[in-house]
């Protein structure tokens, strides 16, 4: 069994505005695997991104723990180490781009660590490569797309080769397309072995991952595969989320139709049952 | 009958930095016709033209090429009323947050339609019409600070102080965008009542199709600073190709159905609305 990469044990957090306390996230427990792909879902202010915050460190808990590869986020000493293994991506890239040029970016946070010019130049190759911006290398950020730019957004924080990836609502702003670029590097990262962890309003994100945990009112209320969670679609809507499109399909097409199943989640899948069932159309005797 | 259109946009051009090396074609001759009480979704990839576009609408721009009439206003007359034009057309910016800058949720909203010079009673009216449209609690949350708010209901506000000036024009940039699906839905269905209901005319641009699939009764597509096609849903999502080679997306359903008729199942691949689509697929089985 692997060990954890992350450890959030009874974390709990306010925010305190004027002296009045306003708490946000409550006794949250959970961790994280290497290589786990987890989506963190849940409505408006239900505490996601407080809590993604908590995942390196930029917020410490009020009470309980968060532990990184054995460091704990309030030690001050190690926060170095813990940026590291854990980079954060925002919605707005343009909050993260702080060069004029794209390579210098990427390069960025490695002048900060005092990397070897030789090894810097190493790995802000690999790092542009990974998100396929390698031929932007020398453009000025400002004149990339949404898409392009939350791209070298990733590349900066993959030039640390950290063990994890967090991404607070990172294609929120994006187009389809846009999108869909980054979640193919994602997901690319990920087979690659990178634990990714996303918190997302896209519910047909949500189902690629391996593992969704649901937050409402700064609590963890649900934790499973998207194929359990997207079965309590009731659930869900309460909670004001929802369920992906195929699934919506799914479970309208299963309830005329008893052998079409019903726990489907990928527009793909939805393909493949038809081509399953029409396939078998031939009557059996 | 033939009606004055409310909105008439005739082979509109604009060249960002213009003379120099770096000019840009954002508008190369693009052509709206809007009549009293649609609903209209303007689609395209980023850099399509779609900004630069509605910042035509309520004069924020002036047409350099092309013409712009707004309800018999016509915008190349440098002597028309701006303010009467801004009450007709209320523009709502892609990241709305931004344009909140009083320190309570009542006083934001309150102050477009008291620098109306309209009598405090019809304020108040006009901010708790607004705030209950959007989904927030006039009673609960006038008193509120802005800045203690989470990103959705920060946007809401916004909305809020854009309707309250009641506008016969409503022109939204991505008006969901980072709101969680539950919001969202509701976000729509109160736009459309408002649409249906007061007749209000809405223009909105979407990267969400599934939103412009549930909104619009006309969409009109842009591409690199031209009309590509324009129509009912049905007849734009026809042309999935042609959208996809422009990096435009279709709703899932109409992904769904693409795929199932390149697998050479005889279905419309124009049926978006996910009930059509679930009984297109049920017809097959």
């Amino acid at each position: 069994m692997a060990l954890p990469l992350i450890q959030v044990k009874n974390l709990s957090f306010e925010y305190a505005v004027n002296q009045t306390k306003i708490p946000v996230l409550h006794d949250i427990s959970f961790e994280v695997k290497p290589g786990e792909y987890v989506v963190i879902i849940g409505h408006n202010g239900s505490g996601k991104s407080t809590l993604s915050k908590h995942l390196n460190g930029i917020l410490t808990p009020v009470s309980g723990d968060v532990v990184v590869n054995g460091w704990n986020t309030k030690e001050w000493s190690s926060m170095r180490e813990i940026r590291q293994k854990v980079g954060m991506v925002f919605q707005h890239p343009d909050n993260q781009i702080v060069a004029t040029i794209v390579e210098d970016d990427v390069a960025f946070g490695l002048e900060n660590l005092e990397i070897p010019p030789s090894e810097m130049k190493e790995r802000i190759d690999f790092a542009l490569a990974s998100v396929g911006m390698n031929e932007f290398r020398n453009r000025p950020p400002h004149y990339l797309s949404g898409g392009q730019k939350q791209r070298v957004a990733i590349a900066g924080v993959l030039a640390m080769k950290p063990d994890c990836l967090v991404l607070d609502e990172a294609t929120s702003m994006l187009d389809t397309h846009g999108r869909n670029e980054i979640l193919k590097v994602v997901r690319k990262l990920n087979d690659e072995g990178m634990a990714i962890i996303s918190v997302t309003h896209h519910m047909s994100e949500a189902a690629q991952a391996s593992r969704v945990i649901v937050i409402e009112k700064g609590r963890i209320i649900m934790d499973g595969t998207p194929r359990e969670i997207f079965q309590q679609e009731e659930e869900l809507k309460r909670l004001h989320l929802d369920i992906p499109v195929a699934s919506q399909m799914a479970r309208k097409v299963q309830s005329h139709h008893h052998d079409f199943n019903g726990t489907l989640i990928h527009n793909d899948e939805i393909v493949k049952e038809v081509v399953r069932l029409s396939q078998r159309e031939v009557p059996v005797i | 009958m033939t009606e004055q259109p409310i909105l008439e946009v005739k082979h509109l051009q604009h060249i960002y930095m213009k003379g120099t090396p770096l000019e840009h074609h954002a508008l190369a001759g693009v052509s709206l016709k809007i009549n009293k009480g649609e609903c209209i979704a303007v689609i395209g990839h980023t850099g399509s033209g779609k900004s630069t576009l509605i910042q035509h609408v309520n004069g924020l721009m002036r047409p350099q090429a092309g013409d712009v009439v707004v309800d018999g206003m016509d915008l190349a007359d440098p002597k028309i009323d701006i303010r009467l034009l801004r009450r007709k057309v209320g523009l709502v910016f892609q990241n709305p947050e931004d344009q909140i800058f009083e320190k309570i949720i009542g006083d934001d909203i309150a102050y477009g339609p008291f620098k109306m010079g309209l009598p405090i009673k019809e304020v108040r009216d006009r901010v708790k019409w607004a705030m209950e449209l959007v989904g927030l609690s006039f009673e609960e949350m006038k008193d509120r600070a802005t800045y203690a708010l989470s990103g959705g209901q920060k946007r809401k506000v916004a909305l809020a102080g854009v309707l309250a000036l009641r506008p016969d024009i409503l022109v939204l940039d991505e008006p969901t965008a980072g709101l969680d699906p539950r919001s969202r839905n509701e976000l729509l269905e109160r736009l459309k009542t408002l649409n249906k209901k007061e007749n209000m005319t809405i223009i909105f641009v979407s990267h969400n199709m599934e939103e412009v699939a549930y909104m619009a009764d006309r969409i009109y597509v842009l591409a690199d600073g031209r009309n590509l096609v324009d129509g009912t849903p049905e007849e734009v999502f026809v042309e999935a190709e042609k959208l996809r080679e422009h990096y435009i997306g279709t709703p899932d359903t109409v992904e769904i159905l693409a795929q199932l008729k390149a697998k050479g199942f005889a279905v419309r691949q124009n049926a978006y609305q996910l009930e059509e689509a679930a009984n297109e697929i049920i017809a097959l089985l």
